[in-house]
């Protein structure tokens, strides 16, 4: 449900993953790790959370789904 | 016995420890005696080619096995010069043209991206196949017979102002001095484990590997990933026990900014050196605040040294908006700050950094006019040769007798007859609670401060915030809040590219 905007952000942070048709962002090498953290600070002000620093793991950040996850789960606490 | 060349370190600890982890890496390791009887092979191979007291080019990832690449060039007499396997072609292309190396070690996934780049003159070897050599002692010791601590070790490249990368090139008896004076300097011994963060290409990793093998200890090798996540980051220095790190500010940033220690601590961590930039203090406190017992240092100097030539232990208290000193020269080297009159300053009046003594590299690999430029004759002694470097720093003795960084001398600013300090804003910005990161940027032909940040702000209000900091002609013209700020291949902040991104828009 947060597909859309999860898009988008990860769109603005980095155009280039438009044509990335993966779902293992990390383990190919897509993401450095400033970008890494630029998306981290986006979904905090889009989605209004706050994530602490153990959510921050290469497993969140595979694929739109995973960062899904990730969101669900900070939200859960 | 004394040493001339920087393998000699290498020998001596394969002859006490020879089973000792020299290099590890994340699923591999290696100790002083495979490394020393690899590194060998592989120099073996590089003479077979015929390439003796040449220059060698090593076109891999960071690694074990570009250490033994840089190691075997250092086993022909050679020098090494390693290469940014990440870096576009083009810059590639720009360096070789300069280097004109013999050869280029490259391995199966990088050789197709060195084709692409390199000339055909050079010779472009697979490691594997260097590796596979039968070690020939007695031609690696006829060779290195002649050696002198005189000889170069390496060049490495930086970028210049112009973009044409400039190519420093050291010789072992500098890197000897060095290591020398940082092990004595912060009581290095056998028990270092050092977490590596900065790229082989990068002036900082000398310190980490000669140090290494100085002592006698032992160099991790941390996957890049990891900085990208801080809690896994601090469990792998945990995992490999690494005690003693030499990262650059941006990498502590990263931990610092998103309270990576309200999580996990490090357990083993006892030294931690930075360099490369100025570190902000609020993110440094924020270190010792969780590491109280760790001693930290802020070093000081460029790659044209050799690493650094300063360096400041953190002995007190500094508030956020504060800058750190970059201390007192290493021993056997020495700093003369100069003014517009090439004299010695007095008491606090500001000067260019100078620096003479052993670490000083030669200059620029075939550019004897830029050479020229900044190697010069010491002012002060006019009564036989005696270089110094001039770094283009701004500098100034403090209360203490420690030395100050102010700013390059390019970012001296005058505005309305006032002397501005790039430098002074941005620390006084980085103080503030909401701001991640910010660089100051001086658009000359505007006459305009341009401030970029990253932060939990609106520009609007940082703007207000200002007025209050900052006194009415240090206030930046514009506010640009970024989501990042660029950073180079060596994790620095890229100016340069903000400044081309701030003239494109207007």
């Amino acid at each position: 449900m947060y597909e859309e905007k999860l898009r988008e952000i990860l769109n603005s942070v980095k155009p280039s993953i438009k044509r990335y048709t993966g779902d293992h962002l990390i383990s190919d090498g897509m993401l450095e790790s400033i970008e890494i953290m630029e998306i981290v600070s986006e979904i905090e002000s889009t989605f209004d959370i706050m994530v602490e620093p153990q959510y921050i793991v290469p497993e969140y950040f595979e694929s739109i789904k995973t960062l899904e996850q990730l969101i669900m789960d900070v939200k859960k606490g | 016995m004394m040493k001339k060349n920087i393998l000699d370190y290498l020998e001596e600890k394969v002859k006490e420890i020879p089973n000792n982890v020299v290099f590890e890496e994340d699923h591999r390791d290696i100790t002083y005696l495979r490394f020393e009887e690899e590194a060998k092979r592989v120099g073996t191979g590089i003479l077979k080619h015929s390439v003796i007291r040449g220059r060698v080019a090593v076109y891999l990832d960071k690694g074990i096995d570009c250490l033994l690449a840089m190691f075997g060039a250092l086993y022909s007499n050679s020098l090494y010069c390693v290469l940014d396997t990440k870096s576009p072609v083009e810059r590639i292309d720009r360096i070789l043209d300069i280097l004109d190396p013999q050869m280029i070690i490259t391995d199966e996934k990088n050789a197709e991206n060195i084709y692409c780049a390199s000339r055909p003159k050079a010779k472009i070897v697979l490691l594997e196949n260097l590796k596979r050599q039968d070690m020939d002692e007695v031609l690696i010791a006829s060779v290195l017979e002649k050696a002198i601590d005189t000889d170069p070790a390496y060049i490495l490249f930086t970028s210049g102002s112009t973009g044409v990368p400039k190519g420093s090139v050291v010789s072992h008896r500098s890197v000897i001095n060095y290591a020398e004076s940082v092990t004595e300097t912060f009581h290095l011994g056998s028990e270092v484990i050092f977490g590596s963060q900065t790229p082989f290409y990068f002036s900082m990793s000398v310190l980490d590997i000669f140090v290494t093998l100085r002592t006698g200890g032992k160099l991790v090798v941390i996957p890049k990933m990891l900085f990208s996540f801080p809690v896994k980051l601090i469990e792998f220095l945990n995992e490999h026990r690494i005690n003693t790190l030499y990262w650059v500010p941006t990498a502590m940033n990263i931990v610092a900014n998103r309270n990576t220690f309200s999580a996990i601590l490090p357990q083993y961590l006892t030294k931690i050196l930075f360099a490369g930039e100025v570190m902000p203090v609020k993110q440094l406190n924020y270190w010792i605040d969780h590491l109280p017992d760790c001693l930290f240092a802020n070093l000081y100097g460029p790659t044209e040294i050799t690493d650094t030539g300063t360096y400041y232990i953190v002995n007190r208290r500094f508030e956020d908006n504060e800058t750190l000193p970059i201390g007192v020269p290493f021993r056997n080297s020495d700093v003369i700050i100069l003014n517009d009159k090439n004299e010695l300053v007095k008491g606090e009046e500001e000067g260019e950094i100078c620096f003479r003594g052993s670490f000083l590299g030669y200059g620029y690999f075939d550019d004897w006019e830029k050479t020229a430029q900044v190697f010069c004759q010491n002012p002060l002694n006019t009564h036989y040769p005696e270089s110094i470097y001039r770094t283009g720093d701004i500098g100034r003795y403090n209360e203490y007798g420690e030395i100050l960084y102010i700013s390059r001398k390019d970012f001296q600013i005058k505005r309305n007859g006032c002397r501005i300090e790039l430098g002074e804003v941005e620390s006084n910005v980085a103080a503030i609670p909401q701001i991640q990161n910010c660089v100051c940027i001086y658009d000359q032909n505007a006459m305009k401060i341009v401030l970029y940040y990253v932060g939990n702000i609106q520009e609007e209000e940082l703007s207000i915030l200002l007025q209050e900091k900052l006194v009415k002609y240090m206030q930046p013209d514009h506010i640009v809040r970024e989501k990042r700020l660029p950073v180079n291949a060596n994790g620095k902040y890229d100016r340069q590219a903000l400044m081309k991104e701030y003239q494109e828009r207007r």
